[in-house]
């Protein structure tokens, strides 16, 4: 069914339901009353079979006087399909649609705490990204909040540990056990609690968002268009790229660009190389889990070669900084791509050896089985990248919604049925070897011309752009604003889908499997969190900040 | 003679408190080329015991006296085994059954540690514990095993005794290789280091040891393996050993070489196969140790019927 068909689909069955239909950069716009904003959502998830992206909030009060909400959807092969309504700023309550799509769960929080819109309905309306001593009433979101404004804090008095009781549903437990915020099996800081019976856990409670950088925050209120590509590569240390893609395209799409089709093949080959070398670190990190430490050191051997390939062709080893909307700033010249093939020879066939000694009976016997993940509920969370591909489901943007260079390339998607840890590092073991193949082909095809397209900003246009990273679609809606900003930049890393997942996953295994059981969902907490904490080193205290409070800090002490 | 017995013995006592973690240093360096690192020099273990005993021992508040009554204690009797040990000549402080008091001081040494730990009042050193104690009676069984089956055979308890009565027979090598192997697992090395393992329990029964205590306990942990790999080697050579004994002074010497190299050598080898491995489960452990009783009881059936 083409995107007309569903359009007019929708028109005939929601006649009445339905406010505006619009058609941004070639996704679907659709606005509803906020009483069928259950049903419309409903009919998508279950009967169009759409995957749910993420929700967002808006505060749209200065134009309509309205708080609005977007549902993203995506509607696959076709393209993005956005739900919004919008309800009067003096009453802002909208219907969730958790109790329809699970996934929503989280976004709808968020949107909670972010903006204070009521989610009528919602199972667990608490708090998620806000900390526990923040103000009640105080929305950071919302366009009367500035920026720099720091409420005062307090100590929580909150108790979290406990050893034996009953937890909230009748579990009986017997010992709470801390994994976080600070372990050696987490390398960012998030907080899980296992409530374990001997050896085996039963259930799990999770509090993240400990380090919260309000990056769209400052998206919204500082910067302009072409400066928000190098913060928005700055969320992650690992898939920075994804992140500056993601909004390079989000803009693009907004605002009508045509991006060269030089510019692309680089972004392909960059964002693959980034792929390859994520990889890479999460197997070496499963090792190290594992208790396999040659295995770690020897991942991390190979990486190196790829990272220095991206300094090559890039400039830095790590966040790149070559995404700008419209296209790329820098080029690749003749002989970097000679180089560049034979590094890619040099670590396919390294790679090679080390998938064999790496995937060994002893190492198998840990994985297989473990932190099982039914297909069903994988849709239902809406999780990503290889932890949905490992649970059975058939989907990567990269091939459902076609962007950069990936339609002119051939390359296979990594799919496993089991859903256990096994089949979600056999994924991304798959994925090495393909990502090298793209990486291939593009540097073999690379177009001559230019590599940056210009454009004129315009107000109040919506865009969303989605990359696949490494470890799931990485979502981001932009509501373009006046003077080159942003009015709303929303981002969705693919963790912040796949965390509530680690609940149907980590009941039941062994507590030794605990661990490898979270990090096969390769989670990154700094995306999903979009944050920094700061060391005061004159006070020995951590503080939390801005990254605007950070620069002006590393200014005062470097002078 | 006797004074080259003595003198042997205090020799082979200091050198193996000296060699233990001189040995781990070795380990180190091996494991570091296998994984492609330049790795520390190989006196970092000592240094870093050195540095450990000059820092101060935080105590958290829940922890009970055991917990830091346990780490000397557990060191004392680790190193109390040291003279009872046969470094290749007839050690005179022997006396009969000093081989059960060997076993007790090296089982005995490393309770004492775990329930110390425990006294912690951490989560985390509990699951270590009870992950170590399952292991740890598992292992204790083959260890008696292979002890049942040479004494059967030699007829005594005394390990001086056993060394000087032993003849080249399939039922004491065969011993001797099982309390080898043993010794790798009992001596918690990957993939048996569950007791440990940073990445799920964070150090588990370490978790809340820093400074002198930390010290003592890493210190008597590598005795622990050293005595024990000394232990197999002495009953897996015990033929050649006598037979190097009875040929006079420089045969004594010689066996004394031979049991110091052989255990460094063991052990060093056991390093190398521990970079190869990753940890395995509890679960896991334990099948392995069931599997591995067959060995010690073969060699009682050998023994018994005089083999």
């Amino acid at each position: 069914m083409s995107k007309e068909e569903l359009i007019s689909k929708l028109k005939s069955k929601f006649s009445e339901c339905i406010v505006k239909v619009d058609t941004p950069g070639n996704d679907i716009l659709v606005e509803v009353k906020p009483e069928c904003l259950v049903e419309v959502a409903k009919y998508v998830f279950n009967e169009e079979n759409m995957y749910y992206a993420t929700s967002s909030g808006a505060d749209e009060r200065g134009l309509t006087g309205k708080f609005s909400v977007y549902h993203i959807f995506s509607a696959d092969k076709r393209c993005w399909f956005v739900l919004k309504t919008s309800v009067p700023a003096s009453r802002p309550k909208v219907p969730s649609i958790t109790g329809v799509v699970p996934g929503a769960n989280w976004a709808e929080r968020e949107a909670m705490d972010m903006f204070g819109i009521q989610f009528e309905g919602h199972p667990e309306p608490t708090r998620l990204v806000l900390p526990d001593d923040w103000p009640e009433g105080l929305h950071p979101l919302r366009k009367d909040f500035e920026h720099n404004y720091r409420p005062p804090s307090k100590t929580p008095e909150k108790e979290y540990l406990s050893v034996g009781g009953v937890f909230v549903g009748g579990v009986e437990y017997s010992t709470a056990l801390p994994l976080g915020p600070y372990h050696p099996a987490l390398h960012e800081p998030e907080y899980f609690e296992l409530l374990v019976k001997g050896e085996e856990v039963i259930d799990v409670r999770y509090r993240g968002f400990h380090v919260h950088r309000g990056i769209e925050k400052i998206g919204e209120s500082r910067l302009t268009y072409n400066q928000v590509p190098f913060i928005a590569e700055r969320i992650c240390g690992i898939c920075g790229f994804v992140h500056s893609s993601s909004y390079c395209m989000a803009i693009e799409k907004a605002l009508g660009i045509d991006v060269p089709e030089r510019a692309k093949y680089i972004r392909t080959i960059v964002l693959e190389i980034e792929r390859i070398h994520s990889h890479l670190l999460w197997i070496g990190v499963a090792c190290h889990l594992l208790g396999f430490e040659t295995g770690f050191m020897h991942s991390w051997r190979i990486r190196e070669h790829v990272m220095d390939l991206a300094e090559l062709l890039t400039g830095s080893r790590k966040t790149y900084g070559i995404n700008i909307p419209g296209g790329v700033r820098r080029d690749i010249i003749e002989n970097q791509i000679e180089k560049a093939k034979k590094v890619m020879d040099l670590i396919e066939s390294e790679f090679k050896i080390l998938k064999d000694k790496l995937l060994v009976p002893e190492v198998i016997s840990r994985l297989k089985g473990v932190g099982y993940l039914p297909k069903e509920d994988a849709r239902k969370i809406a999780v990503l990248g290889p932890t949905m591909r490992g649970s059975g489901i058939a989907r990567d943007v990269r091939k459902d919604q076609p962007y950069f260079a990936y339609p002119e390339l051939d390359f296979e998607i990594a799919v496993y049925d089991d859903g256990d840890n096994l089949a979600r590092t056999l994924v991304r073991v798959d994925e090495v070897l393909e990502s090298i193949k793209i990486v291939k082909q593009a540097l073999n095809n690379l177009p001559k011309g230019p590599i940056r397209a210009d454009f004129e900003p315009k107000p109040m246009k919506l865009g969303v752009g989605a990359v696949e990273a490494p470890r799931g679609e990485v979502v981001h809606m932009v509501i373009t604003g006046r003077s080159s900003k942003l009015f709303r930049w929303r981002v969705r890393a693919p963790t912040y889908n796949n965390i509530p997942a680690l609940k149907i996953m980590l009941k039941g295994v062994a507590l030794a499997d605990a661990p490898i059981t979270i990090a096969s969902i390769d989670p990154c907490f700094s995306c999903t969190d979009r944050c920094i904490v700061l060391r005061d080193l004159d006070r020995g205290t951590y503080i939390r900040t801005s990254l605007i409070e950070m620069r002006r800090y590393v200014v005062r002490v470097l002078g | 003679m006797t004074t080259v017995y003595v003198t042997l013995t205090i020799i082979g006592s200091i050198l193996g408190l000296i060699l233990a973690p001189l040995v781990d240093g070795i380990e180190r360096k091996l494991r570091a080329k296998v994984q492609n690192r330049i790795g520390p020099p190989i006196t970092q273990t000592w240094l870093d015991i050195v540095k450990l005993l000059r820092k101060e021992s935080l105590i958290p508040r829940t922890a009970q006296d055991l917990f830091f009554i346990a780490p000397p204690l557990t060191l004392a009797m680790s190193a109390a085994t040291l003279p009872l040990l046969c470094y290749g000549a007839p050690n005179v402080l022997g006396f009969y059954g000093d081989i059960i008091v060997i076993l007790y001081l090296i089982a005995g040494s490393s309770i004492l540690l775990y329930l110390g730990a425990t006294a912690s009042g951490n989560p985390y050193a509990a699951i270590g514990f009870s992950r170590r104690f399952s292991l740890l009676i598992a292992c204790e069984l083959l260890i008696a095993l292979a002890v049942v089956a040479v004494a059967l055979k030699t007829g005594s308890l005394s390990l001086t005794e056993i060394v000087m009565k032993s003849e080249l027979a399939p039922s004491t090598i065969l011993a001797g290789l099982s309390l080898l192997i043993t010794s790798y697992v009992e001596s918690s090395r990957l993939p048996f280091e569950l007791a440990v393992a940073k990445p799920e329990i964070m150090g588990g029964i370490l978790i809340e040891y820093s400074g002198r205590l930390l010290a003592f306990a890493e210190l008597s942990h590598l005795l622990h393996r050293f005595v024990l790999v000394l232990l197999g080697v002495d009953i897996t050579l015990a033929p050649a050993l006598k037979y190097l004994i009875e040929l006079g002074v420089t045969g004594v010497i010689a066996s004394f070489i031979l049991v110091i190299t052989s255990t460094v050598i063991v052990l060093v080898i056991f390093g190398v196969i521990e970079a190869l491995c990753g940890r395995t489960r509890l679960d896991y452990a334990l099948q392995f140790t069931s599997k591995l009783i067959v060995l010690p009881i073969i060699s009682i059936v050998l023994a018994s019927i005089g083999v």
